[in-house]
């Protein structure tokens, strides 16, 4: 299991690296910040939305993706539930982790694994490196919420 | 009383705000691959939010002129210069003076060279938008 498996379509990146992307879905700002960060210090590339709708807005530009990582209880008129839904039936094989305070007992038709908040940086990164691998790089990224959440 | 701008940090700071998501991630990650460590806000009660965290304080301010919520960005820019005087706010009001922005902010960032002609970015974010579906 690796970066392989997302493989590419009509990505809207103009650079040389390819790290691997992950859509993360929080419309609250702080968790939104940190989760992000975790990620990108772990090396993903990390798409930030603050809504179902934001996610679906990048979903439809084809921008190449690894994972979602969303959030359930969102404002808006799509939840997470609704967002992963969704996902599952635009890019069909790739995995979809949910992050709520009230994760559904049975989840599995719409994710492939899920987190109860609050949650580590630790706990985080295994999820996203058990369904998508483990980046060549990681760095410090540093926007100052990395042990904030 | 501004309050004291926490400091010794390595990479620059920058805050984007910008409610359209197709904008703000395209502009959010030039300015990663130039160095800084960029905060993204969806609207205006998220920038505000940020500025009002004091571990947060960015070094400069990138903000659409319209955002979603109670306030825009000359409202945000009032708030940051009360907040913190010291820090430069730039209000874009489309994506070319965005983009123009953000690449003037790479010319004089963290890292030497551009990742990329920001007109790259300017097109990459016209290709989105044409994509998008409502």
């Amino acid at each position: 299991m690796g970066s392989a498996r997302y493989g590419a379509s009509t990505a809207a990146g103009g650079g040389a690296e390819e790290l691997i992307p992950v859509l993360l879905v929080e419309d609250e700002v702080f968790i939104r910040l940190a989760n992000a960060d975790w990620l990108r210090d772990a090396g993903y590339a990390v798409i930030e939305a603050a809504g179902a709708q934001e996610a679906l807005d990048i979903i439809a530009t084809g921008q190449q993706l690894a994972l979602l990582a969303t959030d359930i209880n969102m404002p808006g008129k799509l939840d997470g539930l609704d967002l992963a839904a969704r996902f599952r039936s635009d890019r069909p094989g790739l995995p979809v982790v949910l992050l709520s305070a009230h994760v559904p007992g049975d989840y599995s038709e719409l994710a492939d694994a899920a987190l109860s908040k609050p949650f580590s940086a630790s706990q985080l990164v295994a999820v996203v490196e058990g369904l998508i691998g483990r980046p060549w790089q990681t760095k410090n990224h540093g926007t100052g919420l990395n042990n904030a959440c | 009383m501004a309050d004291e701008k926490p400091r010794n940090r390595i990479e620059q700071r920058l805050l984007v705000a910008d409610s359209d998501v197709l904008v703000r991630h395209a502009i959010s990650d030039y300015l990663r691959r130039c160095g800084y460590a960029v905060i993204e806000a969806a609207s205006f009660e998220e920038a505000l939010a940020v500025i009002e965290a004091p571990q947060l304080a960015p070094d400069l301010v990138l903000s659409d002129v319209e955002l979603a919520g109670e306030g825009n960005g000359f409202t945000l820019r009032a708030v940051v210069t009360e907040k913190w005087p010291e820090v430069e706010v730039v209000l874009a009001g489309n994506i070319e003076a965005a983009t123009k922005a953000a690449g003037e902010l790479c010319e004089r960032g963290p890292h030497l060279a551009r990742p990329h002609d920001p007109q790259l970015v300017l097109e990459r974010i016209r290709r989105a938008l044409a994509s998008r579906v409502r």
